[in-house]
């Protein structure tokens, strides 16, 4: 599978984004994100936890342990109400960004 | 922002106590995730034991990961502090000489400034260690128009009148200090200095009883006041706990007393620390009207809680009113010298009216201050020059993402490690301070008998420390951390021979390091020379050889009265007279009422006399009294200006004769010969038949502003001040002499207390002002300037070695020695003139203030400027050429290699 590398601060607006719908611990964090892009983005723990780390320390997001539907203990991580703002702002930017560069890339010389 | 720093905060906070937990947490999560991968992986068809590998294989390195996660705990902060302080001590022992450099300049700065806060507390600021102490007061009377606010002694009448009306006080008492008793010791005698006090003054002062108890008004009233209460150093000498000596009898002057209670060491009254207090007893005649002009007692007193010390000195003023209306006789003095009640802070009581002791060790912590200043500079400088040798490093991190609070950090981690080994040093130049301050006797000043390191003083050395350590910091930080790694950073590895910044920190390092010396001493200059100046002084008698041996004549062996005078006290004089003056060596003997220059037994009288009238308005002249023998004169060795000596002839019945200090003679005698003139004491006329030369009566530190008169021994018997005093002038070895002369006298009469002193070390006792400040100035000086020599020798062989490529270069291209060695000490030279020019300016302006207080020398005196300019241009030369000699000697091709 070809490797596609993150642009810089939006793993953490993705990982906003997929706890918007709801709790989720690490490994179901990277999941959702391989889901729903369509396989096309492959989140590694290498990067995925430092993030979470990164994002509980600045208060974006919290959590707690859990359980899970066939009763395993893992760490779920919930979004605060820093993180929804920030997700807001993130998702924003992001989108202004993302037309701008295409309207750049998809215009005709 | 604010919510992120509160978090981080948090985060730290819970990291440091939760280190282990949040290490298992993870471990924890990790697994979770793996077993997730493997779930998943077996989902897709693997069996759980490939799964496992897989997953594994996936995953990478546990360790690397959680490296990057524990930034984000805090814990990191921890670790990160703990490294920083590992590094510290590497470098500590990795630059010893210059780790052994910094801590022993810190641990001199400091250990001298704790050791002078120390001295001002306890013989300036806070003598009294009172339970109040601040709201303990000196009650007394004053003569603002005499002697501005300085507190004089009462009466019995004033202190009765007190105690009846002590609105502001909570309690009050009264102490009358320095009487002696003969205590009782079976086969021999001893001499106790004794307060006679009244109970108030336990509740006044709070102190405690290290045993037994303190006398209250019932077991005084009850014991008719024959009680008595010893000091610790007392009770421990006569055996202490084992003796069992609370509750037994004491003999004191032939009467006896009941021990009930131990004073603790540190409780003392007024100058002299007493060895036993026993009641005053107040007979009625005391309180009669005609005694309230017998001014020889003090009074204590406690506020009451709320009650400021301008409302009790404005209640005592209205108080004294009150009194003169019982005695409107009173009024003229009030008039003619604003007489009034006051009272003043007992820790200001003191040293009031004695300056000179205030300043001396007011002047010792402003040069240990200048010293600390001086080191603090050092150690800049030495820390600014290790950082430079660091500043690739520091740049690289900065460049790599340091953050500056961490490299801030770092830099500051290492000065308070050097602060704190210094301070640990500290203590132990604080332990020789104290012991050199015993070699230079600072015992003379009563109060400071027993004193031990103050636990506060250490806290404050801590703080000045704290801060200096903070300030020090701060400027090798902004260098380095500012412009300097930018320039580095863009001028590549070169060195930096053009460093604008640098330049001028360092020129701001020596010209402060050279103005600091200079000040310091030209101050030790200044106090050399005024001690010179009174040690040059003529003080009217000589020391070489005299010896003196006060014998007090207790009432109860010698009697009161003129009749048991003369066939007690001047038989013993005579016999003992005879018995010193058959001992061989003995070149002459006599006696007297006290020491010169001794700062005890100081009593006057005023005088008139019949050609004088004195102005309305002008005081009466008052004189020192001394009552001598014949002979007394030659013996201590002051001449006789005009007339004659007191002779043998000059009896209670003979014309009463007086002979006069040389002063009284200037002052009221111009151009007249004042021999065989009659002068009046106690509405009694004496004739004047001698002059004698000027003689320096009080110690140095008190004001002397009165005359002498001296009364033959044979005529007075009321002015001894219950003592004798033999002088003798010897030949040979003092200690010799002065124990057989001590053997003659107690062979005349075994029971007599002899306390001898030679001449010398009263005199010693009476420069003591002088000398303390001077040597310790001397000593600071001394050292303020090996530090900043040392400061200055690095700070200059630094540039000089950062500039060795430069002058390689310089050589190179033909460049000639001198030129190198006129380039370097060029540079140096215009800094260390600027530093001077600093000094002396600020010195100038300091010395003309102190004009006043050195009376003795010009304080601005060119000749100490001329030697101190003199002096530091020497040691800069010295720190100069060594580096500048190296300069030269280097070897072009090896420094341009590489």
């Amino acid at each position: 599978m070809k490797k596609i590398d993150f642009p810089q601060g939006t793993l953490e607006m993705l990982t906003l984004r997929v706890l918007f719908s709801g709790a989720n611990h690490g490994f179901g964090i990277a999941q959702q994100i391989h889901v729903l892009s369509k396989e096309v983005l492959t989140v590694e723990e290498g990067s995925l936890y430092p993030a979470l780390h990164r994002m509980q320390e600045r208060g974006w997001i919290k959590s707690e342990w859990g359980r899970t539907e066939n009763n395993r203990r893992a760490k779920y991580y919930q979004l605060t109400t820093i993180g929804r703002k920030r997700l807001g702002t993130e998702q924003e930017s992001w989108e202004t960004l993302a037309t701008a560069i295409s309207d750049v890339l998809g215009s005709r010389p | 922002m604010s919510v992120r720093w509160i978090n981080e905060f948090r985060n730290w906070v819970t990291a440091l106590f939760r280190k282990d937990t949040l290490h298992d947490e993870f471990h924890a999560e990790m697994e979770q995730h793996l077993d997730f991968m493997i779930d998943d992986l077996t989902r897709q068809g693997m069996s759980r034991e490939e799964a496992r590998k897989e997953a594994l294989k996936q995953f990478g390195n546990v360790e690397f990961l959680k490296e990057d996660c524990q930034a984000s705990w805090g814990i990191r902060i921890w670790d990160d502090f703990v490294n920083d302080f590992r590094f510290a001590i590497r470098q500590l022992f990795k630059h010893k000489v210059h780790t052994a450099i910094i801590v022993l300049t810190l641990a001199i700065c400091m250990g001298s400034n704790t050791t002078a806060y120390n001295l001002v507390v306890k013989l300036v600021s806070k003598p009294y260690d009172y339970a109040d102490a601040d709201q303990v007061v000196l009650v007394g009377k004053k003569w603002p128009k005499l002697q501005g606010d300085s507190i004089g002694q009462v009466s019995i009448p004033h202190y009765a009148f007190l105690e009846e009306n002590t609105e502001s006080f909570s309690s009050i008492g009264f102490v009358a200090d320095g009487n002696f008793f003969d205590l009782d010791l079976n086969n021999s005698t001893r001499r106790v200095a004794t307060d006679k006090i009244t109970a108030g003054v336990w509740d006044v002062t709070g102190v405690r009883p290290v045993a037994g108890r303190f006398f209250s008004q019932e077991d005084v009233e009850q014991s008719s006041g024959k009680v008595a209460v010893l000091s610790e150093a007392l009770w421990r000498e006569l055996g202490g706990e084992d003796a069992q000596i609370v509750g037994e009898q004491l003999r004191l002057d032939g009467e006896s007393y009941q021990v009930i209670g131990i004073a603790p060491e540190s409780f003392y009254l007024r100058y002299e620390r007493a060895d036993v207090w026993v009641p005053r007893v107040f007979k009625p005649w005391e309180f009669q009207p005609d005694q309230r002009n017998n001014h020889s007692f003090s009074v204590v007193a406690k506020l009451k809680s709320g009650v400021s010390h301008d409302q009790a000195n404005q209640r005592l003023r209205s108080l004294y009113e009150s009194f003169l209306e019982i005695h409107p006789g009173d009024r003229l003095e009030q008039e003619r010298t604003g007489a009034t009640f006051g009272s003043v802070d007992i820790n200001v009581s003191l040293t009031q009216g004695l300056e000179q002791i205030g300043m001396a060790f007011r002047s010792i912590q402003f040069v240990t201050l200048v010293v600390l200043v001086i080191g603090c500079l050092n150690v800049g400088g030495m820390i600014l020059l290790k950082g430079y040798a660091r500043i690739q490093e520091l740049a690289m991190r900065k460049a790599m993402g340091a953050s500056v609070f961490r490299l801030a950090r770092q830099v500051y981690v290492e000065i308070v490690v050097y602060f704190l080994l210094g301070g640990a040093f500290s203590i132990l130049v604080l332990k020789a301070a104290f012991q050199g301050s015993q070699l230079v006797q600072i015992d003379d000043i009563p109060w400071a008998g027993e004193w031990a390191i103050d636990a506060n003083s250490l806290l404050v050395t801590a703080a000045i420390a704290l801060g200096a350590a903070l300030l020090t910091g701060v400027m090798p930080l902004v260098s380095l951390l500012r412009r300097e790694l930018m320039e580095f950073i863009k001028s590549g590895n070169r060195s930096m021979t053009g460093s604008k910044s640098k330049h001028r920190l360092q020129s701001a390092f020596v010209i402060s390091q050279v103005s600091l010396s200079v000040i310091l001493l030209i101050m030790a200059g200044v106090l050399i020379r005024n001690l010179n100046a009174v040690l040059q002084k003529d003080v009217g008698f000589d020391r070489e050889g005299r010896i003196a041996f006060e014998v007090p004549h207790p009432k109860y062996r010698f009697g009161e009265g003129e009749e048991d005078y003369r066939a007690k006290v001047l038989t013993f004089q005579e016999r003992a007279l005879l018995s010193i003056c058959s001992i061989p060596g003995v070149i002459n003997a006599s006696t007297t009422n006290r020491i010169p220059i001794d700062v005890r037994h100081m009593n006057h009288s005023s005088f008139s006399m019949s050609h004088y009238e004195y102005e309305e308005g002008e005081p009466e002249a008052t004189a020192l009294r001394l009552v001598t023998r014949p002979g007394y004169f030659d013996t201590v060795g002051t001449r006789l200006i005009l007339g004659r000596d007191f002779q043998e002839t000059d009896t209670h019945q003979t014309e009463r004769v007086v002979i006069i200090s040389q002063n009284t003679m200037e002052r009221y005698y111009q151009g007249m010969d004042p021999v065989g003139l009659s002068i009046s004491i106690w509405g009694k006329d004496m004739k004047i038949v001698g002059v004698a030369e000027q003689v320096q009566d009080k110690p140095f530190f008190m004001e002397f502003d009165q005359y002498t008169i001296y009364f033959p021994a044979k005529q007075w018997h009321d002015l001894s001040n219950g003592q004798t005093t033999f002088v003798v002038h010897t030949q040979g070895d003092s200690e010799q002499q002065l124990a057989s002369i001590e053997k003659a006298i107690l062979e005349v009469d075994p029971k007599v207390t002899i306390d001898s002193i030679t001449f010398d070390d009263v005199y010693k006792g009476a420069t003591f002002t002088q000398r303390l400040p001077m040597i310790m100035t001397a000593l600071f000086a001394g050292l303020a300037l090996l530090l900043s020599s040392l400061g200055l020798y690095g700070l200059i062989s630094f540039t000089v070695t950062e500039r060795t490529k430069e002058f390689g270069i310089r050589m190179a291209l033909g460049a000639g020695r001198r030129n190198i060695l006129k380039r370097v000490m060029g540079g140096s030279s215009w800094l260390i003139g600027c530093g001077l020019t600093v000094g002396l300016v600020v010195s100038f302006l300091v010395c003309s203030q102190l004009n006043p207080v050195f009376s003795d020398v010009n304080t601005t005196n060119p000749v100490t400027f001329v030697g101190v300019i003199v002096f530091v241009l020497a040691i800069c030369l010295f720190a100069t050429v060594f580096p500048a000699h190296r300069a030269t000697r280097i070897n072009i091709t090896r420094t341009l290699q590489y």
